[in-house]
C-alpha cells in the first residue's frame, strides 16, 4: 500500500482539488445559471410578446394550480421595476366532443383585463377555429376585463323567462342613481341600467365607498372584505339586478317592509336602496334623464353648494364615481311643505328641474318648498304610458306592505357560465358568427384563467 | 557554473526528464562526515577487481604490516597485487564467497592495534617528478581497481588508453546512487589530490586534456574543484582541465551512458570509450587513490566508503580494505539488521550481505547501504510503460520480462535484453513491483555465458555487475610484478629520465 | 507481498495503488460534477457502481484463487466511476448494476482481472448497457434542477427526457456543462482539471490523450468541412469537442494503460486511430458509440499488437 506520508499528500490533494472543482462548478453554475435564465426570458420574450409584453417573466408554480388541470404553466410578468403587471396562463381547454384547445392567455395585474390570447397550435384533436376567427375574439375581448361571456349566453339565460312585462314609457340609454348618503360603513349605493327597446336589459347594483382606499362593495364581498349572511353580496347583488332584469318593474320584486324580499332567490339583504334607486332610475329613464344628464345635475347641485363642479372638488374616483355623502348638509334635498314639514327628498332630477324652474341661485341648504315643485306628484313627463301593472313607485316610498307582487316565485338567478356565478361576469361579447362552440371555448379559456386566478390571488387583492 | 550552460545527459529531447535522479530529494542525501575506521580483523579476498585471482603470498601465522603485499597475481595473469590494510598476524587463509557470487582464497589478519606501516611506505615519496612509465608502474603495484565498481584494474585502463592514443581523460564524479556519496566527498575534500591524480594519470595515458565530469547542482564540489584546477594547471601549465556539467540523473556514470551524453555515440557492447570516443573515464575516487600511491607511497590499503543506514543516519568512513561488514556498522548507531537489509553496494545496484561478520569490503566496494525492509506491493503489470520511459539503455523491461517468462528467448535478444545494465531502475520505477531487473539482467547474464561456453569466447569477457566486459586489448597480463616497466613511450612533460624509486614491497616467490 | 533479495532495494512510492489513487483524484472533479449537477441520484449510482466493482473483483480473485492482491483495489472502483460518469442521468440503477458486473465479469475477469483485460472495462460496459437498452438514451435529466430527487432511479424505466438541444446553449453554458448531458462527460473544466492532475503527477502520459484530440478536430474539421474562420464553424467545433464526450475519453479512457499503448510512437498511433475513428463514427453512430467503440478497438488492436510486432520481427529476422 501507500506510505503514509503519501497517503497524508493524496488525502491533500484530493481536497485540494475537490475545493478547485467546487468552486469552478460553483461559479460555473451561478455564470451559466445566469444564462439560462437569459435564454429562458428571451425565450419568454418571444413567446410572450403578442400576449403581455413585460420586461421580465417568471414562471411559478403555485399549489392551486393542482386544482385547475388544465392549466399547464403560469408565468408572472413583471415591468422594469419588478412590479408584476400580469399573468401570462398556459391552459389547454376540452370541450364535450374532446376536442382541445391551447391557448396562452395574458391577463393584466391590474384591472384583470386581457392583453392577448396566443394559441400554441400542439392540441392532438384540436377545434375548429381559424386564425381569423381567434382575432376577431382577441378583438372583441382585447382590454376587457375577465370573467367574459357571450351576450348570447346572457340573452339564453334571461330569455327563460317566458314573459316579459314591461314598464311603460321606458326611454332607451343608460340611467343612473346613486344614493346621496353613504350608509354606517361609508358606502354610496348607486344602481345602473341600461334600456333597449323600452326593456330593462342590464341592472348593476353596487356601492363605492366614501373611503377612496376601500374597494367597491361587490369587490369587497368577493375579497371577503365586506361580508354578509348568505349568499355573497355580489351574487346576491347579481340575483336582484336580474330579478329586475326579468321583472321589470322593481315593485314587482315584493320588497316587505324590513326591506327584504323572499321572491327572489339567493336574495337576502336589505334591497331598499336597490328598490328606490332602481325607481329612480326608472324614472329618469321615463323622463329622459340620462346618466350623463344625472352627472350634470350633481354638478349643478355642487357648484351650488360648493361653487364648482364635482370634478374641480376632486370628488371623482378612479372609476369615474362622485363620491360624496351629503351628511354635512343634511337638508339639501328636503322637501319642506308651506307649513315648514319636511314632506320628502329631493333627487337629483328632482332637484335639477326644480332649480331650473325656478331659476334661482339661491345660497347653500335653502329649504325647498314642495309648492314650488313642478308636478310634485309626477315623476317623469307627460308622456302617456301603460304598464300591465301600473304601480306608483311613490307607494314604496313609505315601505308599504308585502307580497302583493305577480313575481315570479321560480325565479333561479344562480345560474353560472364555466363555473362563474353570473354575478362575477362582467363583460359580454358578441363572440363571432357561426362559430358559437368556438367562442366559448376560448372565453373558458379565458374564464379558467379567471378562475385560477380567483383562487391564486385571492381576487387580484 | 553559470545559468543556461549546456548539462549533459544520457536521455536526449522528449525523454529527456524521464530517468530517475535521486540527488534532488533530501530524503537520499547525507550529511557527509568522514571517519576511521581500525577494525580488529580484515579478510583480504584474492579476487577483489575484474580479472583473475591473485595467489596469497603469506602464511598463517605471519606478521603482516600496513602496506604489505600480501596477494600477488600469478605469472601471466590479469590481476594486481593485494596489500594489507593493518598490521597484524595472518590468522587463517580460507576460500570465502562473497555477495557477488565470487569464491576465492581469502587472508584473515587480526589486528595487532599497532597500525605499524611497512618500511617501503613509512615515507611519501619525496620526488614527484616521476615518468608515464613510473606513474603506470605505480599504479599497477599499487593495486589500484576501479574504485567506482568496475574493478577493471587501472594499469589496464591506462595502457588501453595509451594504446588508443586518447586524446582526454574523463574524471567521473557522476556518483549518483541514492544514499552513496564518497566520490563526491572525495572530490570535494581531495580535489587538488584528484587533479594531481589526474594530471599524473593523464600523463601516463598521453594527452593532456582533463575533463571533469560532475552533475550541475553540485555546487560546493564543483566550486573546490575549480579552485584546485587553478592551483594544479599553474603546477602543470601544459594540462588544461575542463567541466562537463551533467543533470542530475541516475545511472548517468556508466562508461556507455556517458559516451552517449558527452559524444552522442551509442556504443556497442564490446566497444570501448577509448575506441570509440578517444577519451578514457576514471572515477574520482581511483585517481585520488592513485595519487596517493604517487605522493604518499601508499598501496591501495583502504578506501573511503559511504555507510547508510537508510534512515537518517549515514557517513562516509575511510576503512581498510577486508574490513567486515559488521564492523563498519558498528559506527553507525541504530542499525536493526532484523528489520533492515545490509547491502553491499548501493541500493540500487548493491547486493544483499547475509553474513556481515564474514562478509568484507573490497577494493569496489562503494557503500554500504542498510535499508529497511520493505514489502512491495506486487500485482500485475499494468502496461504502463514506465520501465521502458525510464530505461537508461533503452530498451523495454516489461516486454522483455514478458517474454523471458514465457520462454520467447529469441525475441527478447530482439528487444536487447541483452542491453541491460542491471541499474535497477525498471524495478525501482515498477508501480506494480515486478522484478523487472531481476529477470531481465539474469536473463542476460545467462545469455552472456550461454553464448561464453557456445562460442568459445574469452572467459574474461563474463561480464558483471556494471563492468566493462576485457577485451583482448588489454595485455598486461604478462606484466610480472618483479619487472621493471615498460619504458617504450615516454609519457609527456614527466618524460624526465629518472631513477625508478619502487615504492612498494616486491612479490615474492609463491 | 514481495520483499525483494535482489537489486533495487528500495522501491518508488509511485505504485499501482497510488497510481489508481491518483486516477480517482483525477475522476473527482468529474464525479463532483455529477453530483452537483444531478444530485444524490448521482452519488448513489457511482458509489453503487465503484462498490460492486470492488466487490466483484474481489470475490472474482477468490474464486481464482488469487487472494495474494489483499490491498485495496481502487482500480475496481475507478472503472466503476468513470462507467457511472458515462451513464445517462436517468438511467435506472439496476441498468447500471447490471452494466458494472457484465463489464467486470466478461470484460476484465474473464482475462484474469486487472492487467489482463484486452479492453478497456468501462467503455466496454457503457457501450455494452446502450446497445442492450437503448432506451437509456432518453435518460437525461436538466442539471441543477433537482437534486435532492430519485424518480425513476429505482425502477426499470429510464426517467428524462432527449439530451439538450446544443445550439441553444450559451458558450458558458456548454464550458461548465449546464446542459443536460451524461453523468460525467459534460464539464470541460471538471475533465480538464482532471487531465492536468494526472498528466501534472506525470501518472499518463500525454502522447496518446493529445494524439487523439488532435486528431479528432483536425479530423472533424477536414471530413465535415468546417469552416473554423467563421463564428459558426468555431462553435460548432467546440460544441462537438466539448460536449461528445471526446474530452472525458481522452482523459480517463485513452489514458488507460492497460488497454493502450503509452509509449511516444505506440501513444501516437494509437490516439490517431482511435480519433480517427471517432471522427468517421460520429455522423453515423451514437453518441456512446462513437466515444467508445474506437477506444475499444484500439484496445483490442493494442492487445494484439504486441505480439504481431514481435512475430513480424522476427520472422524478418529468420528469413535474412
Amino acid at each position: 500500500m501507500m506510505t503514509r506520508q503519501l497517503l497524508r499528500r493524496m488525502m491533500f490533494e484530493l481536497i485540494v482539488i475537490a475545493i478547485i472543482s467546487v468552486v469552478v462548478l460553483s461559479i460555473g453554475e451561478w455564470m451559466a445559471g445566469n444564462k439560462a435564465d437569459d435564454r429562458q426570458q428571451s425565450e419568454y420574450s418571444e413567446e410572450f410578446k403578442n400576449v403581455l409584453p413585460a420586461a421580465d417573466y417568471q414562471e411559478v408554480h403555485p399549489s392551486e394550480m393542482e386544482l385547475f388541470a388544465d392549466i399547464s404553466h403560469v408565468y408572472v410578468a413583471y415591468d422594469e421595476d419588478g412590479v408584476e403587471t400580469g399573468y401570462i396562463i398556459d391552459v389547454t381547454v376540452t370541450d364535450k366532443n374532446g376536442k382541445k384547445l391551447h391557448l396562452l392567455e395574458g391577463i393584466k395585474a391590474d384591472g384583470a383585463v386581457v392583453t392577448g390570447i396566443r394559441r400554441i397550435n400542439d392540441e392532438t384533436d384540436p377545434i375548429s377555429i381559424t386564425d381569423e376567427e381567434l382575432d376577431e375574439i382577441l378583438k372583441q375581448v382585447m382590454g376587457k376585463r375577465i370573467p367574459i361571456a357571450l351576450n348570447s349566453q346572457y340573452s339564453s339565460l334571461t330569455e327563460t323567462d317566458d314573459t316579459v312585462i314591461r314598464l311603460g314609457g321606458l326611454r332607451d340609454g343608460t340611467y343612473y342613481a346613486q344614493r346621496q348618503f353613504a350608509d354606517r360603513k361609508g358606502y354610496i349605493d348607486y344602481v345602473e341600467i341600461d334600456v333597449i327597446d323600452g326593456i330593462i336589459t342590464r341592472v348593476q347594483w353596487d356601492a363605492f365607498n366614501i373611503d377612496p382606499t376601500t374597494p367597491n362593495r361587490r369587490e369587497a364581498s368577493l375579497t371577503g372584505a365586506y361580508t354578509i349572511s348568505g349568499e355573497n353580496w355580489a351574487t346576491q347583488s347579481y340575483n336582484l339586478c336580474h330579478a329586475l332584469i326579468n321583472l321589470q318593474d322593481p315593485a314587482r320584486l315584493a320588497m316587505k317592509s324590513d326591506g327584504t324580499t323572499e321572491i327572489v332567490e339567493g336574495v337576502t339583504v336589505n334591497i331598499r336602496s336597490f328598490v328606490e334607486l332602481a325607481n329612480e332610475c326608472i324614472d329618469s329613464s321615463r323622463a329622459g334623464y340620462t346618466k350623463t344628464d344625472y352627472y350634470e345635475g350633481m354638478d349643478l347641485a355642487f357648484t351650488r353648494l360648493f361653487g364648482s363642479g364635482a370634478e374641480e372638488l376632486g370628488l371623482v374616483n378612479d372609476d369615474g364615481f362622485v363620491v360624496y355623502s351629503f351628511d354635512e348638509y343634511p337638508n339639501y334635498f328636503k322637501v319642506y311643505d308651506n307649513n315648514g314639514n319636511e314632506i320628502g327628498e329631493l333627487n337629483i332630477r328632482e332637484y335639477v328641474e326644480y332649480y331650473s324652474a325656478e331659476g334661482s341661485d339661491d345660497e347653500n341648504g335653502t329649504p325647498i318648498v314642495l309648492d314650488d315643485l313642478p308636478g310634485s306628484d309626477e315623476t317623469g313627463t307627460d308622456e302617456t304610458y301603460e304598464t300591465e301593472e301600473p304601480s306608483a313607485p311613490a307607494q314604496y316610498y313609505d315601505g308599504t306592505e308585502d307580497g302583493v307582487v305577480n313575481g315570479r316565485t321560480n325565479s333561479v338567478i344562480t345560474d353560472s357560465i364555466d363555473g362563474i356565478p353570473m354575478a362575477e361576469i362582467i363583460t359580454y361579447i358578441e363572440g363571432i358568427d357561426n362559430n358559437e362552440a368556438a367562442s366559448l371555448e376560448v372565453l373558458s379559456a379565458l374564464n379558467t384563467g379567471y378562475k385560477f386566478l380567483k383562487q391564486y390571488l385571492n381576487w387580484l387583492a | 557554473m553559470s545559468v543556461g550552460e549546456h548539462k549533459y545527459s544520457y536521455l536526449r529531447n522528449l525523454r529527456e526528464r524521464n530517468a530517475l535522479r535521486f540527488s534532488g530529494r533530501s530524503s537520499f542525501v547525507r550529511e557527509i562526515m568522514l571517519e576511521r575506521v581500525f577494525p580488529t580483523k580484515i579478510i583480504l579476498p584474492m579476487k577483489q577487481h575484474f580479472g583473475d585471482e591473485c595467489v596469497p603470498i603469506v602464511t598463517v601465522g605471519e606478521h603482516v604490516l600496513i602496506g604489505q603485499c600480501i596477494g600477488i597475481p600469478p605469472e601471466g595473469a590479469f590481476a594486481v597485487p593485494i596489500h594489507a590494510g593493518i598490521s597484524g598476524t595472518v590468522t587463517d587463509i580460507k576460500t570465502i564467497r562473497m555477495p557477488n557470487g565470487v569464491e576465492c582464497k581469502a587472508v584473515c589478519i587480526e589486528s595487532d592495534r599497532k597500525r605499524t606501516r611497512h618500511p617501503s611506505v613509512v615515507l611519501p615519496r619525496m620526488e614527484l617528478n616521476i615518468s608515464a612509465s613510473t606513474v603506470m608502474g605505480i599504479v599497477r603495484d599499487s593495486g589500484i581497481v576501479g574504485l567506482g565498481g568496475e574493478g577493471i584494474p587501472t594499469i589496464a585502463k591506462i595502457d588501453r588508453a595509451r594504446k588508443a592514443g586518447v586524446r582526454e581523460l574523463l574524471v567521473n564524479i557522476l556518483q549518483s546512487e541514492p544514499y552513496a556519496v564518497c566520490d563526491l566527498f572525495i572530490a570535494g575534500e581531495y580535489a587538488d589530490y584528484v587533479l594531481m591524480g589526474a594530471v599524473a594519470v593523464a600523463g601516463a595515458c598521453g594527452t593532456h586534456n582533463i575533463t571533469v565530469l560532475i552533475s550541475a547542482d553540485k555546487k560546493d564540489e564543483i566550486e573546490a574543484l575549480r579552485a584546485a584546477s587553478e592551483r594544479v594547471t599553474d603546477e602543470y601549465p601544459d594540462f588544461t582541465i575542463g567541466f562537463k556539467f551533467f543533470r542530475d540523473r541516475f545511472p548517468q556514470g556508466y562508461y556507455r551512458l556517458v559516451a552517449r551524453a558527452l559524444y552522442g555515440k551509442e556504443l556497442a557492447e564490446d566497444d570501448t570509450l577509448e575506441d570509440s570516443c578517444g577519451a578514457v573515464l576514471f572515477n574520482c575516487s581511483t585517481l585520488y587513490a592513485c595519487w596517493d600511491a604517487i605522493s604518499g607511497n601508499m598501496p591501495l590499503t583502504g578506501r573511503l566508503i559511504t555507510i547508510s543506514d537508510g534512515e537518517g543516519g549515514g557517513h562516509n568512513v575511510l576503512a581498510p580494505i577486508g574490513t567486515p561488514v559488521s564492523e563498519l556498522l558498528n559506527t553507525v548507531n541504530g542499525i536493526s539488521e532484523t528489520e533492515s537489509r545490509v547491502v553491499w553496494g548501493g541500493c540500487m545496484t548493491g547486493l544483499l550481505v547475509t553474513d556481515p561478520d564474514n562478509t568484507p569490503i573490497i577494493k569496489t566496494t562503494t557503500a554500504i547501504t542498510v535499508v529497511r525492509k520493505r514489502e512491495i506491493v506486487m500485482t500485475k503489470c499494468i502496461h504502463c510503460g514506465k520501465c521502458a520511459e525510464n530505461c537508461p539503455m533503452d530498451i523495454n523491461p516489461g516486454l522483455i520480462a514478458k517474454l523471458v517468462s514465457r520462454g520467447a528467448f529469441s525475441k527478447a535478444d530482439e528487444e536487447r535484453a541483452g542491453a541491460c545494465i542491471a541499474c535497477g531502475t525498471c524495478s525501482y520505477v515498477c508501480p506494480s513491483g515486478l522484478d523487472l531487473t531481476g529477470t531481465v539482467a539474469g536473463y542476460a547474464v545467462s545469455a552472456q555465458k550461454k553464448k561464453q561456453t557456445t562460442e568459445g569466447i574469452d572467459r574474461r569477457s563474463i561480464k558483471t555487475n556494471g563492468s566493462i566486459p576485457s577485451t583482448e586489448k588489454i595485455v598486461i597480463g604478462s606484466v610480472s610484478m618483479l619487472e621493471s616497466y615498460s619504458e617504450d613511450e615516454s609519457a609527456g612533460d614527466e618524460g624526465d629520465e629518472e631513477k625508478i624509486f619502487l615504492p612498494f614491497e616486491g612479490g615474492k616467490e609463491v | 507481498m514481495i520483499l525483494r533479495s535482489n537489486a533495487p532495494y528500495i522501491h518508488t512510492d509511485l505504485n499501482t495503488p497510488y497510481i489508481y489513487t491518483n486516477m480517482m483524484a483525477a475522476v473527482l472533479p468529474c464525479a463532483l460534477y455529477s453530483v452537483f449537477c444531478y444530485g444524490i441520484r448521482a452519488a448513489v449510482t457511482m458509489a453503487a457502481c465503484a462498490m460492486l466493482s470492488l466487490v466483484a473483483a474481489r470475490i472474482c480473485d477468490r474464486l481464482r484463487g488469487v487472494a495474494a492482491v489483499e490491498y485495496y483495489d481502487i482500480s475496481a472502483m475507478v472503472s466503476g466511476i468513470i462507467y457511472a460518469l458515462l451513464l445517462p442521468p436517468g438511467t435506472p440503477l439496476i441498468i447500471s448494476i447490471l452494466g458494472i458486473l457484465i463489464g467486470e465479469l466478461a470484460f476484465k475477469q474473464l482475462f484474469g482481472g486487472l492487467g489482463g483485460n484486452p479492453v478497456n472495462m468501462a467503455a466496454a460496459s457503457a457501450l455494452f448497457i446502450n446497445l442492450l437498452f437503448e432506451d437509456i438514451e432518453n435518460g437525461y435529466i436538466e442539471p441543477y434542477k433537482d437534486r435532492l430527487g430519485l424518480d425513476g432511479l429505482f425502477t426499470l424505466h429510464v426517467s428524462g427526457d432527449q439530451p439538450a438541444v446544443l445550439d441553444d446553449l450559451y458558450i458558458t453554458e456548454i464550458l461548465t456543462g449546464s446542459y443536460a448531458g451524461r453523468f460525467g462527460t459534460g464539464c470541460c473544466l471538471m475533465i480538464l482539471i482532471g487531465i492536468v492532475y494526472l498528466v501534472s503527477k506525470r501518472i499518463v502520459r500525454i502522447e496518446a490523450p493529445v494524439a487523439y484530440l488532435a486528431t479528432v478536430l483536425i479530423g472533424y474539421c477536414i471530413l465535415y468541412k468546417v469552416d473554423v474562420l467563421k463564428s459558426d464553424g468555431q462553435r460548432e467545433l467546440l460544441v462537438f469537442m466539448v460536449t461528445s464526450g471526446v474530452l472525458f475519453a481522452a482523459a480517463f479512457m485513452i489514458t488507460d494503460y492497460i488497454c493502450v499503448s503509452q509509449g511516444l510512437s505506440g501513444g501516437i498511433i494509437s490516439g490517431c486511430f482511435a480519433g480517427l475513428m471517432t471522427v468517421v463514427l460520429s455522423r453515423f453512430t451514437s453518441n456512446i458509440v462513437y466515444l467508445t467503440v474506437p477506444v475499444i478497438m484500439t484496445n483490442y488492436l493494442t492487445y494484439t499488437l504486441e505480439f504481431v510486432i514481435s512475430s513480424v520481427r522476427s520472422r524478418r529476422k529468420l528469413r535474412v
